[in-house]
């Protein structure tokens, strides 16, 4: 099931990194100078483009490992990363 | 993953819009009729048929309604399955914040009061939990509609709408999450599209309707995905961020200590309490406040009408009121005056969008459509039927190729895609007019009015389902289904229906209406009339085809190669 597999890691890595993703980016836009909601707002006009462009790359690259390693462990970690900052931050 | 990078585009073209096609007909097709969703609620409640109108009186009409509205039981319910613990007796809820609103293309006022729960919420996230309750103003007359009237269903902001974003599926918001897949796999097969076609621009004006069946599917597949193509990836990509906040969740749930300082520091810089200060508090006359505020919009050099009032922290010494401009001139929403409920006194006026802000708000109002533009409310509808187009479209081209293939090996892939196909095109399409007519004829004093109108809605589409199934056997030896033929009668049949029982029920036909200029009513009308010519249209050649053909179905040896070195 091949197919399966690779919906799964467009869909689901890919929708842990976009995840990643906002977080991150209203988080850096907050500390770069933007007011924290107008950071939220940019990074959530993003997302959409972001998760395409990511559910594209999952179909276009040839190992699928490395698609979840991407998406799924590049995603945990900027959630993670910007928990923790976020933190650093009050 | 396939050989090439156009190759795996292609493959996740053709499989991606086979799962999700069926979801995004549905989408685009209410999406589309919810372009005039207030017109289809004059038509389906005719005791609301009137020409729309200004804002009223806040203190004379308005104000008085406050105390009388409480908490809706079916906001109860969904609120109750939201909390920890009983809510409190719907009569002890404190009104806390309330809303009124009303639109060039809307004869009523209506509002909402949000009501305070005590309880705390399953879902830590929900950082304000309410109960709501509604009532509606006829602005002409200042007075609340009667509970009955207010309560009925009004086909096109209370059903087609929520079905085109939810699917009325409410349970753990599953209709939400469906609808956001499908939109985004709606961008996905836009993308893929446009790279599995390297001669997009010849394609554009590619139309063979003489080539054979599959090559005419194949062109106008691509002529409507091309031709609409900026409409259909804004209209899905704006779809897509009103719910971003809910689909993406991850600064809420990871950042919520930083956001609720950020939040207190905003309140701070405004002067807006986020929250109530728990003192009592007046609410000066907001009849001035609104004069106020149109005065300061017309020394602005943007004159207009009120949209839209919010008053937080209702009867609280720190409670404002919000007062927005009516959204007829623009795209974008937004341009906010907020006035101290007790003194009256403006507090803060929202700046100037910034550009991400003003990309937002542009966004959200092309998807919205407040604006007073017909021609640009036509178009969208018109952009939205053309995804149904290529949906459809790319459903019978997936079809088409395989039929012929399927029938020589026995698979049964082609005659399920089909019957799906039918149900999911002109069964929807039955499902609406046949709801329609049902709301015309099924009497208004019939327990449960509403339900069985719904009721009529689903079983008319399940019955499309079924006799689709029982009326493919023909696909399956390569032929065409003789339910699309009838299911298109089925439409042509009900549609014209459907504006004879308006007529008979309440006495508006088209030369009234039409003659009045009461567009809303003549408008569904003449769309209905115009559906109804062209599904009998399309019934009568579909028939004269079938009865071309039905000698010949093994004969023809149609190019079965296109597009087959892209397709898996």
């Amino acid at each position: 099931m091949p197919t399966l597999g690779r919906f799964a890691a467009a869909i689901a890595g890919g929708y842990v990194f976009t995840n990643g993703f906002v977080v991150s980016t209203t988080l850096t836009g907050f500390i770069f100078g933007l007011r924290y909601f107008e950071a939220q707002t940019l990074a959530w006009l993003l997302s959409v483009i972001v998760y395409l462009a990511a559910m594209l790359w999952a179909f276009a690259e040839r190992r699928l490992a490395r698609v979840w390693l991407v998406l799924g462990g590049g995603g945990l970690a900027l959630c993670v990363g910007a928990w923790l900052l976020s933190r650093q931050l009050l | 993953m396939r050989e090439t990078f156009r190759l795996s585009m292609a493959y996740l073209h053709t499989w991606l819009g086979l799962i999700l096609g069926f979801v995004l007909m549905v989408v685009f097709f209410f999406g589309s009729l919810s372009v005039f969703d207030r017109e289809i609620d004059r038509w389906s409640v005719p005791e609301t048929r009137a020409e729309a109108a200004p804002f009223p009186s806040f203190d004379r009409d308005v104000r008085p309604v406050i105390a009388q509205v409480r908490p809706d039981p079916h906001s109860v319910e969904h609120t109750a399955a939201e909390v920890i613990g009983t809510l409190p007796a719907a009569e002890d809820m404190k009104a806390s914040d309330m809303g009124v609103y009303t639109n060039h293309r809307d004869p009523l006022v209506r509002m909402y009061v949000a009501f305070d729960v005590p309880n705390k919420p399953r879902d830590p996230l929900l950082d304000h939990v309410h109960v709501y309750g509604y009532a509606s103003i006829d602005p002409q007359t200042g007075e609340r509609l009667p509970p009955d009237l207010q309560d009925r269903l009004a086909l096109g902001t209370g059903f087609f709408f929520p079905l085109h974003y939810m699917l009325h599926l409410e349970w753990k918001n599953l209709g939400y999450w469906i609808v956001g897949l499908a939109g985004m796999g709606m961008l996905v097969a836009l993308v893929t599209g446009v790279v599995m076609h390297r001669k997009i621009f010849r394609e554009f004006f590619t139309f063979r309707p003489g080539k054979g069946r599959l090559r005419s599917t194949l062109d106008l597949h691509n002529m409507t995905g091309v031709l609409a193509l900026p409409f259909l990836f804004l209209i899905s990509l704006s779809g897509l961020l009103i719910f971003a906040y809910m689909y993406f969740p991850s600064p809420t749930a990871l950042m919520n200590p930083l956001m609720e300082v950020q939040e207190a520091a905003d309140a701070e810089r405004t002067g807006l309490a986020a929250e109530p200060s728990g003192r009592p508090g007046g609410l000066a006359s907001v009849d001035a406040m609104m004069q106020d505020a149109r005065a300061r919009w017309a020394a602005n050099g943007v004159p207009g009408e009120v949209g839209e009032v919010y008053i937080a922290h209702l009867g609280d010494a720190d409670s404002y009121v919000s007062i927005s401009r009516d959204t007829v001139d623009r795209v974008a929403t937004g341009e906010t005056l907020h006035f101290s409920a007790a003194t009256g006194e403006l507090i803060y006026e929202d700046p100037p969008a910034s550009a991400v802000e003003a990309v937002d708000g542009f966004l959200y109002g092309l998807h919205f459509q407040f604006f007073r533009h017909w021609p640009l409310r036509w178009l969208l509808f018109i952009g939205g039927l053309m995804g149904c187009a290529c949906i459809a479209t790319g459903f019978l081209f997936f079809v088409e190729k395989r039929k012929r293939k399927h029938a020589e090996t026995s698979i049964p892939g082609a005659r399920i895609v089909d019957a799906l196909a039918v149900a999911s095109v002109s069964g929807m399409l039955v499902a609406t007019c046949a709801m329609l007519l049902a709301n015309r004829l099924l009497p208004i004093d019939l327990a449960g009015h509403d339900v069985w109108q719904m009721r009529v809605f689903w079983f008319a589409w399940l019955f499309s389902l079924l006799h689709a199934a029982i009326r493919s056997p023909r696909v399956a030896v390569g032929g065409t289904s003789p339910a699309w033929r009838d299911q298109c009668w089925m439409i042509a049949g009900l549609a014209l229906a459907a504006v004879l029982a308006n007529w008979a029920t309440t006495g508006d036909h088209l030369l009234s209406t039409v003659g009045m200029g009461y567009w809303p009513v003549a408008g569904v009308d003449l769309v209905l009339l115009a559906g109804a010519g062209a599904a009998a249209l399309a019934a009568y050649r579909l028939g004269r085809r079938a009865a071309m053909t039905s000698h010949t179905l093994k004969a023809s040896p149609e190019t079965a190669s296109i597009g087959r070195q892209a397709h898996v």
